[in-house]
């Protein structure tokens, strides 16, 4: 492999080692996506229990009403796919965090690299 | 000078020593391609998917207004395409979480390498450990499931729409045999959606461990620099 290829990353950070205190961004937009990913879920359950409710008419006294048949058909058509797409919302805010992770490691690299021969030298090792 | 190139064993798996840092490999350079666009792809599709139902859900209401084949035949359409589209994004997105994982092993390697040449010591760096490629193959047979659960949704799809299309009537179908084909294609096809799924969240699974593995190796490292005694023996 080329060293240009080998050392290809796009998640190392090109900040000085002074940033490694700083918030990371990442964290706190990645925690806001899965959180509203998670309320949106928690919405849409509530509506599947309304649709729960028109499945049950659909047994009972209303059996054979096509208009509610298409209602229902109609609600569970778009529900799946927009949970699903909640659900992927909470996987972004995870990678999100994931990437905000990796850019922190590198800091950390940067910080115990520069820290490192100190301590090798008051410890007495290498 | 610096020793040779070498390995030895300890707890946390075979290690080579070497006298400069490794770098990433091959399989860590690709993962630093790759999550980005998986993860964009994983989007579109899970976006499309969302495009599909809101059709159907519009296919669903027309048909709730009175019956006919064309109306049958673009609700049962739609209703496997949605599914294979939405599973493919989720399938996309999960091999992006991998794929920034695999990154992060990458940083663990490259980066402890690094630390490692800070202080001229020799360089240990862990082999690629079993649970590494337990995680590359899974998530590898996780996708592969995924596309071909999509493509079995879509010959469903196909197989939906012709028989329904010569429908007369609200539950019979025009063509009994494309009708039974369809049924029988989802009836495998939705649970391997599920397998595929589990494969690529068993495949996150190893990764986290490897990575649980590689920051106890570094740990130890970090203090045999320090104090100078060898630990992580095997």
């Amino acid at each position: 492999m080329s060293p240009k290829l080998a050392t290809f990353s796009l998640t190392r950070p090109t900040a000085s080692v002074a940033a490694y205190a700083a918030e990371p961004w990442q964290f706190r937009v990645g925690i806001a996506m899965a959180g509203a990913g998670a309320m949106l879920l928690m919405a849409f359950f509530v509506l599947t229990i309304v649709i729960a409710g028109w499945v049950s008419d659909l047994n009972g006294a209303e059996a054979g009403n096509v208009s509610l048949l298409g209602r229902v058909n109609t609600y569970e058509a778009w529900l799946l796919p927009v949970a699903v797409g909640a659900i992927a919302l909470v996987k972004f805010g995870i990678a999100v965090i994931l990437y905000g992770i990796v850019r922190r490691l590198w800091l950390r690299v940067a910080a115990v690299k520069e820290s490192l021969p100190a301590l090798v030298g008051r410890g007495g090792g290498k | 000078m610096a020793a040779a190139t070498h390995g030895i064993q300890t707890k946390y798996g075979p290690v080579t020593v070497r006298p400069a840092g490794a770098g990433q490999t091959l399989i860590h350079t690709v993962s630093n391609w790759l999550w980005l666009p998986m993860l964009v792809m994983g989007g579109m599709a899970v976006a499309v998917a969302i495009g599909l139902g809101i059709a159907q859900a519009d296919a669903a209401k027309d048909l709730g207004a009175g019956f006919s084949a064309d109306r049958k035949a673009d609700f049962e359409t739609l209703k496997p395409l949605t599914a294979g589209t939405l599973f493919l994004g989720e399938a996309f997105i999960f091999s992006g979480i991998s794929f920034l994982l695999a990154t992060i092993l990458g940083a663990l390697r490259w980066g402890g390498g690094e630390v490692q040449e800070s202080v001229a010591g020799p360089v240990k760096t862990l082999e690629m450990p079993r649970s590494a490629w337990a995680f590359l193959v899974l998530m590898m047979m996780g996708v592969i499931a995924e596309v071909v659960a999509f493509g079995s949704l879509v010959y469903v799809a196909t197989q939906a729409h012709d028989a329904w299309i010569g429908a007369t009537a609200a539950g019979v179908p025009g063509s009994i045999a494309e009708f039974n084909r369809a049924v029988t294609w989802a009836t495998w096809a939705n649970p391997l959606r599920e397998v595929a799924l589990g494969l690529l969240l068993g495949g996150i699974g190893f990764a986290l461990y490897t990575i649980s593995n590689v920051l106890g190796f570094q740990f130890t490292r970090i203090r045999e620099l320090i104090t100078g005694r060898e630990e992580g023996g095997a």
